[in-house]
C-alpha cells in the first residue's frame, strides 16, 4: 500500500473547503510527495478529478466508503 | 500550474443570497488555479466598506432565509466573507468600480483594505479579464 507523505483531513468541510485544503497542502509539497485527502462533501469526488486534470498530477486512488471519500494523489507537477 | 485560465466576476447585487456564490466560486476558482478577478459595483460595493452595509435578502425568498441559515450552520459552511478571504490568500484580486464609488461619494480609503486591492475603471477591469469567462452576479 502506498504510504502518504501527509494527510489532509477535510471531513466535515463543505465545498469548496476540501479542494482548498488540498491546494494548501499541494503548495507546501515536493515532487513525488503523496497527499491523502479525506472528505465527506459529495462534490469532492468530481472536484478532485477536475483538479487532477487541471494540474496534471496523478490520482493513485479514489475511494468512497460509508460516505467518506479518500483520495491519494502523487505530486508530479509543480 | 502552466498557462492559467481566468475567471472574472462582476458583482452587482450584493444581497446575501448572491454573495454566497460569489464566495464559493471565488474560493473554488482560486483553488483550481484560475486567475480570479472580482469587480464590485452597484449595491455589492457597499458590502466591502470598512463599515459595511447590513446583510439584505431578496423579498421573494425571505421566508426561506431561516431554513437556509440553519442549513449553512449545520454543514458549517463558512461565510462568503471568509471564502473571499481564502480566495484572496490564493491570489484572487478584488476591485471596486471607480464610477459607482464616486457616485456614492466613496474613496479608496473608505473600503476595507484587507479586501479591496484597488479602485479601478471598467476598462481596466475588462482588460484584466480579457480572454477569460466573466460572470455577472
Amino acid at each position: 500500500m502506498t504510504q502518504a507523505t501527509r494527510t489532509v483531513d477535510a471531513r466535515g468541510l463543505s465545498c469548496p473547503g476540501p479542494i482548498t485544503e488540498l491546494v494548501k497542502a499541494y503548495r507546501n509539497s515536493k515532487m513525488g510527495d503523496i497527499i491523502e485527502v479525506l472528505a465527506t462533501d459529495e462534490g469532492f469526488k468530481q472536484d478532485v478529478q477536475a483538479w487532477i486534470r487541471k494540474t496534471g498530477n496523478e490520482l493513485i486512488e479514489l475511494k468512497e466508503e460509508n460516505g467518506e471519500i479518500r483520495a491519494l494523489i502523487r505530486i508530479v507537477k509543480r | 500550474m502552466g498557462e492559467n485560465k481566468k475567471i472574472g466576476m462582476v458583482v452587482f447585487s450584493g444581497t446575501e443570497d448572491k454573495m454566497i456564490p460569489v464566495g464559493v466560486i471565488s474560493q473554488g476558482a482560486a483553488a483550481m488555479g484560475y486567475d480570479v478577478m472580482i469587480f464590485f459595483t452597484g449595491w455589492a460595493m457597499f458590502r466591502l466598506l470598512k463599515k459595511p452595509m447590513e446583510p439584505t435578502w431578496p423579498k421573494e425568498f425571505e421566508q426561506m432565509v431561516p431554513a437556509l441559515m440553519d442549513g449553512m450552520k449545520r454543514i458549517k459552511a463558512p461565510s462568503w466573507l471568509d471564502m473571499l478571504k481564502q480566495a484572496k490568500e490564493m491570489g484572487a484580486k478584488i476591485y471596486v468600480c471607480s464610477m459607482m464609488s464616486q457616485a456614492a461619494g466613496l474613496r479608496k480609503e473608505d473600503f476595507d483594505s484587507s479586501l479591496v486591492d484597488d479602485v479601478v475603471g471598467v476598462a481596466a477591469f475588462l482588460e484584466m479579464a480579457e480572454g477569460g469567462q466573466v460572470l455577472f452576479i
